[in-house]
């Protein structure tokens, strides 16, 4: 069987019991969501009111009856309508993931731009300037929470300077903050694990006879750690690639963005069980994804794994 | 020549100024809030709601500063024996300048009572015939006492559906409509006054901070519902003006009349004069101390606001055989120490910071208080494991005080998570559904308030106060008391 196939195997086998597990999950949470439409909007919470709308959405059949059926439909590509909206479910996450996608990766991309070129400069003077930036940068990204960062960057950039306007204007002018906030939370630890990885060459015994053999130590360690130090690297943004799905929670909500982190947690709250299915199949779907590249990633950048490769 | 040029200066600096006061002037009112309509169509989940609140629909019947239901579309309902007869304003338009008369209406009232089971969550079935141009009788399945409040509910919202389009009554219409971030809407050209209304957008901005940094940037003219750790600041803020409104969403705490010790009603009552209300609007920064069940803004509340009264409360669990061993301590009776546990839930912040405050209180009359916080409150007060519970609702949303009594306090009411049960409150409430008169209605509503205060189910604490910021050119704009109608017919620029 060839590697695709394999892997293509894989992840339909995945999806199917992230699809059980999403089911099993959201119905074993206590609420009914009935009864939280009803309170929420101040509407009688009659037994009829209660039933009808079990009936609308097809809660009132059996747990089997209702998995198997929405199993049917969402392969088929209705994955049914939002008991909160009333909207469509699969045209509501054409229309949030983009905007979830753009921060993420966005931020993502500039984080990886600036993230090298520190810790090559890191590692290049241990223990200076960009040495202790970096230290900070990680410290700084598990200590300062995203919500405060977030009202601090508007107020500083908007409020005081008003340089952005980061509620009204236009879409690119929008993104320029959220996306700052995911790389400055990403720089951090991206450079942390390359500049691990070029000390680790710096030490090694081939970098040693390199350095023996008259090289300079920055081109040599250019040559020879930026490929080792790159895996490092791709390993690290696999997990929070894979993270960008339902990760940007914070700077969606903090600044009105119609992502699809902000529809999920509204969806939670309300116990919108198709929309957090179809979430929770979107997410294993795009991890299965990121796993993919970074495998293509580490087989394009170690020669080790092509030879080992059958 | 010099002259010449300094009046040159003048009447193009005078252009500028005036061209920019235009641009300023034509530029949309933008409003921060925390919700928008999350569905074009009035009759998905909640988006009748939404679009009421944002200007654009309309229901027959509406609901006025004081909170009781007044005729909006409609001139007039009135009961003939079992049926109701609607009577319309005549010469209504939808914003496309189709007319509005009864056959539209009961067009739009069977698309949502067939769609959205909450449409008819009051009548039951609802047989609508067109007796006129402007006239219709409705037959509901149940018997309603209060038919105005029932169409003034905001899934009963009048619209027509025009292709793919809805198009509705209200003061504006959708321009443009990105869903989860905002609406544009410009003024219905068939809506009276449509020359003075600025254009609107309206950005859902749910962060509490951001309301307040996004005022303060001036993105946005009108940020609703500001939280009050942010008032402070804005208040020190040149140019924007802080406007307060006490709103129809009261504070309470329900009680388990089921389970001991709160089974007593000495001791529930004991529970409600043993708090200092006013401490408890001090640690919000806002609000009105409660007289019974509805805001005193309300034409059915009581009219005295509830009290501290700590002796009256020790009295009353001496009485109950409640007694303290030693000064301070908490009392017992048969070696059981009287211990109650307080719920919050964090979806309202504000219960958090009222918790400790009330806890105090207590325990200072002598009470052992724990307090929980639970984050899916509906179910645990459904399966009645707590003691006393904060909570908040809108008790008249469509402007008649039955609601919340029927929902809340009848011995067979849906939410009675209480376990309370009053042959004396349940036959004012029987006698509330046969009257139909306001007044009497009113007289009935306040008759059953006081029997609830005297057995305290529920311990009214404090009507809220929400903030709305606006810009300098918003000044003149006056909150509503809930969150219905913040876009209105009145919204204009001038102060």
């Amino acid at each position: 069987m060839s590697w695709a196939a394999r892997e293509a195997g894989r992840a339909v086998l995945l999806l199917w019991l992230a699809s059980l597990a999403a089911f099993a999950v959201i119905r074993a949470m206590p609420a009914d969501p009935a009864v939280i439409t009803l309170l929420a909007f101040n509407q009688p919470l009659t037994d009829e009111a209660v039933a009808a709308l079990h009936r609308q959405w097809g809660l009132d059949r059996s747990l089997v009856e209702q998995y198997a059926m929405w199993l049917v439909d969402f392969v088929s590509g209705d994955w049914r309508r939002s008991f909160r909206t009333g909207e469509p479910i699969f045209a509501e996450f054409m229309h949030r993931l983009p905007v979830s996608l753009t921060i993420g990766l966005g931020g993502l991309a500039v984080a990886i731009a600036l993230a090298v070129p520190l810790a090559e400069a890191a590692s290049r003077r241990p223990h200076g300037f960009c040495d202790h930036l970096l230290d900070a940068l990680t410290l700084g990204a598990q200590a300062v929470p995203a919500f405060w960062l977030a009202s601090l960057l508007i107020w500083l950039f908007a409020v005081e300077f008003a340089w952005l306007r980061p509620f009204s204007g236009a879409t690119v002018e929008r993104m320029i903050l959220p996306i700052a906030i995911v790389a400055i939370t990403g720089i951090g630890p991206l450079a942390a694990v390359y500049r691990a990885g070029l000390s680790e060459v710096g030490r090694s015994h081939y970098f040693m006879v390199a350095l023996g053999k008259g090289g300079d130590p920055e081109t040599t360690l250019a040559r020879h750690g930026r490929r080792y130090a790159a895996m490092g690297l791709a390993a690290a943004l696999t997990a929070e690639a894979s993270w960008v799905i339902g990760g940007t929670a914070v700077v969606e909500i903090v600044f009105g963005l119609p992502g699809i982190s902000q529809f999920l947690v509204e969806s939670l709250a309300m116990r919108d069980y198709f929309v957090v299915q179809a979430y929770l199949m979107v997410a294993v779907a795009w991890m299965i994804c990121v796993a993919m590249a970074a495998q293509i990633a580490r087989h394009w950048l170690d020669p080790r794994e092509r030879v080992a490769a059958p | 020549m010099q002259r010449w040029v300094v009046a040159l200066v003048a009447v193009l600096a005078s252009f500028v100024m005036s061209a920019g006061s235009d641009a300023q002037d034509a530029r949309p009112v933008v409003i921060g809030q925390g919700f928008l309509a999350e569905s074009l169509d009035p009759a998905n989940g909640a988006a009748g709601w939404a679009w009421q609140s944002h200007g654009v629909a309309e229901t027959l019947f509406t609901v006025d500063r004081q909170g009781r239901a007044i005729p909006n579309l409609a001139a007039s309902v009135a009961r003939e024996g079992d049926v109701w007869r609607l009577s319309l304003k005549p010469g209504l338009r939808f914003a496309d300048g189709q007319r509005l008369d009864a056959n539209a209406v009961k067009v739009a009232l069977e698309r949502s009572i067939a769609t959205n089971p909450r449409a008819k969550a009051q009548t039951g079935a609802l047989t609508i015939t067109v007796l006129g141009e402007t006239a219709l009788s409705l037959a509901p399945e149940r018997t309603v006492a209060a038919m105005d409040a029932v169409l003034a509910e905001f899934p009963l919202v009048i619209y027509r559906v025009d292709g793919e389009r809805f198009v509705f009554t209200g003061p504006y219409q959708v321009s443009e409509y990105k869903r989860g971030e905002l609406v544009r809407l410009t003024a219905n050209p068939h809506f009276r006054g449509a020359g003075d209304r600025p254009p609107v957008t309206i950005r859902r901005l749910t962060d509490p901070q951001a309301l307040a940094l996004g005022l303060e940037s001036g993105e946005l003219d009108i940020a609703f519902n500001l939280a009050a750790e942010t008032l402070p600041r804005l208040k020190r803020r040149d140019g924007l003006v802080i406007k307060g409104t006490p709103v129809a969403y009261q504070y309470m705490l329900l009680v388990n009349a089921a389970k001991a010790p709160l089974d007593d009603a000495r001791v529930r009552r004991a529970v409600g004069l043993g708090i200092n209300r006013a401490d408890l609007v001090t640690a919000l920064g806002a609000g009105e101390i409660a007289s019974g069940l509805y805001p005193r803004f309300m034409p059915w509340a009581l009219d005295t606001a509830l009290g501290l009264d700590v002796a009256a409360a020790e009295r009353l669990l001496d009485e109950a055989g409640w007694r303290r061993l030693s000064p301070g301590a908490a009392r017992q009776r048969d070696g059981k120490t009287l211990e109650l546990t307080l719920t919050n839930y964090p979806q309202r912040p504000d219960f958090l910071t009222l918790t400790p405050v009330i806890r105090a209180q207590l325990e200072a009359v002598g009470f052992r208080v724990r307090a929980e916080s639970i984050d899916n409150i509906t179910p645990y007060l459904q399966q009645k494991r707590f003691d006393l519970a904060f909570w908040t609702m809108h008790t008249a949303p469509g402007g008649d005080g039955a609601f919340a009594l029927e929902q809340y306090l009848r011995a067979d009411a849906p939410l009675n998570v209480m376990g309370y049960a009053s042959a004396k409150l349940d036959s004012v409430l029987d006698r509330l559904r046969e009257t139909t008169g306001f007044d009497a209605r009113a007289a009935l509503i306040r008759d059953a308030q006081r029997e609830v205060l005297l057995d305290a189910p529920m311990i009214f604490l404090i009507t809220p106060v929400w903030h709305v910021g606006l810009s300098a050119r918003m000044a003149g704009y006056e909150p509503f008391p809930s969150d219905y109608y913040i876009v209105r017919s009145d919204l204009t620029l001038k102060p």
